[in-house]
């Protein structure tokens, strides 16, 4: 059986992505899913938050860009969790301008016959609207939009939704997109504006559990930890465990 | 910008384009009809679209013999429209010079009157043949989601 592919994406930066991609994959691991996570962002910060400090392993750039086999370049970080890294060579393909329709194309087929043994396979994409994003784009049929809850975000959103709609035109398809809020200051009414904001656009799109802000999230990320390793009885870790019930059992607002 | 809104802290609506949108089936009478219009009025080589901005679909096929009407096209909406001009490239197959120029000659204008054109998707041999001739950078193609179709 194939694994369920989705894409982690927001092209604006500081709204959760990594963190979501991070914790929310922990948790399905710990519930007993096997999980690949793609670090497609040439930061590489979903293999530092995971606590993979070699920056110049290979990775999906490998496989991308020289037909590396995608079982070289998997790392198992924790149990049921296992990572495949940037790679330090990730970046060219931002630069490149032609190829992309080749490299989808073995990103499409990696994805769809290389993780059979996987329940779920999660790319978290790099903050901007490039060839890696349309890659992924291309090559994928989930997406799963973590967003903030400031008008930024919002404006964001709205040129990351015509972006989406772009791509359906052109690929003629429709990607299943989902939006969890990432990063919700629960103290703040405008956070519950932009919710509500969002509710009104997106009805039973958003997952059903919000993410609080809180610091430890941004602590457990320096020591290469996920919530449930760094404080696993926090309302942080809670949040993620629920989400990832609702991720389960599509338990949206 | 939008209205404040009473008790409201958004001022401003981003996601505002997307109730303007129409609604799959939930197509009134009268969109219907103005959407036949608008079908009818678009004879020539390029399907032109009107949604928030001018959108142009180019055919696999760009070459001295459609080029007139599509700079007639181009030229029509430019002056009905002030939004953004989209040009869609993703289906070239073949493209000739004289389009190029064209969308030279439409660069420059729309630079001109401060108007946004943006290359979506375009084709390998549309940039292929826009490299050939060194208008890539002029076009900002490097800016485009590139080399997909």
């Amino acid at each position: 059986m194939n694994a369920r592919v989705v894409a982690i994406f927001n092209q604006k930066g500081g709204v959760g992505k990594t963190t979501t991609s991070t914790n929310l994959s922990h948790a399905l691991a710990k519930a007993g899913k096997k999980v690949t996570v793609i670090d497609f962002d040439p930061q590489g910060h979903l293999s530092i938050s995971l606590g993979m400090l070699n920056r110049q392993a290979s990775g999906i750039d490998a496989v991308l860009l020289d037909g590396a086999d995608v079982s070289q370049c998997v790392i198992p970080m924790r149990e049921n969790l296992q990572l495949i890294p940037s790679g330090p060579k990730l970046h060219d393909i931002e630069l490149m301008s032609t190829g992309g329709a080749k490299r989808s194309e073995i990103l499409r087929h990696t994805l769809l016959n290389d993780f059979q043994d996987q329940d779920y396979v999660f790319i978290d994409c790099p903050p901007s609207s490039g060839l890696l994003v349309a890659n992924v784009l291309f090559a994928t049929d989930e997406i799963l939009i973590p967003m903030s809850s400031d008008f930024l975000a919002l404006q964001g959103l709205s040129d990351l939704i015509k972006t989406i709609r772009k791509f359906e035109q052109v690929l003629k398809k429709k990607y299943k997109t989902q939006i969890v809020m990432a990063r919700y200051t629960s103290s703040r009414k405008f956070s519950k504006e932009v919710l509500g904001k969002l509710q009104q656009y997106f009805p039973q799109q958003i997952l059903a559990t919000v993410i609080r802000e809180t610091a430890v999230l941004s602590e457990c990320t320096s020591f290469g930890m996920t919530i449930f390793e760094y404080r696993p009885k926090s309302v942080s870790a809670n949040d993620f465990h629920n989400l990832a019930k609702d991720f389960l059992q599509g338990k949206v607002m | 910008m939008a209205k404040k809104q009473e008790e409201s802290l958004l001022g401003y609506d981003p996601l505002a384009w997307m109730n303007e949108e129409p609604q799959g089936e939930e197509v009134s009478a009268a969109q219907e009809q103005e959407q036949v219009a608008s079908a009818t009025e678009h004879s020539s080589n390029a399907q032109v679209t009107q949604e928030n901005q001018l959108k142009v679909v180019l055919e696999a096929v760009q070459n001295i013999q459609n080029v007139a009407n599509l700079r007639e096209e181009i030229i029509s909406k430019l002056e009905n429209s002030l939004g953004a001009i989209e040009i869609d490239a993703s289906a070239v197959n073949s493209i000739d010079t004289a389009t190029l120029q064209l969308f030279v000659a439409l660069k420059k204008e729309t630079d001109r009157l401060e108007r946004v054109l943006v290359f979506d998707f375009p084709s390998e041999r549309f940039l292929e043949a826009a490299n050939l001739i060194g208008v890539s950078k002029l076009l900002e193609l490097d800016k485009s989601a590139s080399g997909f179709f």
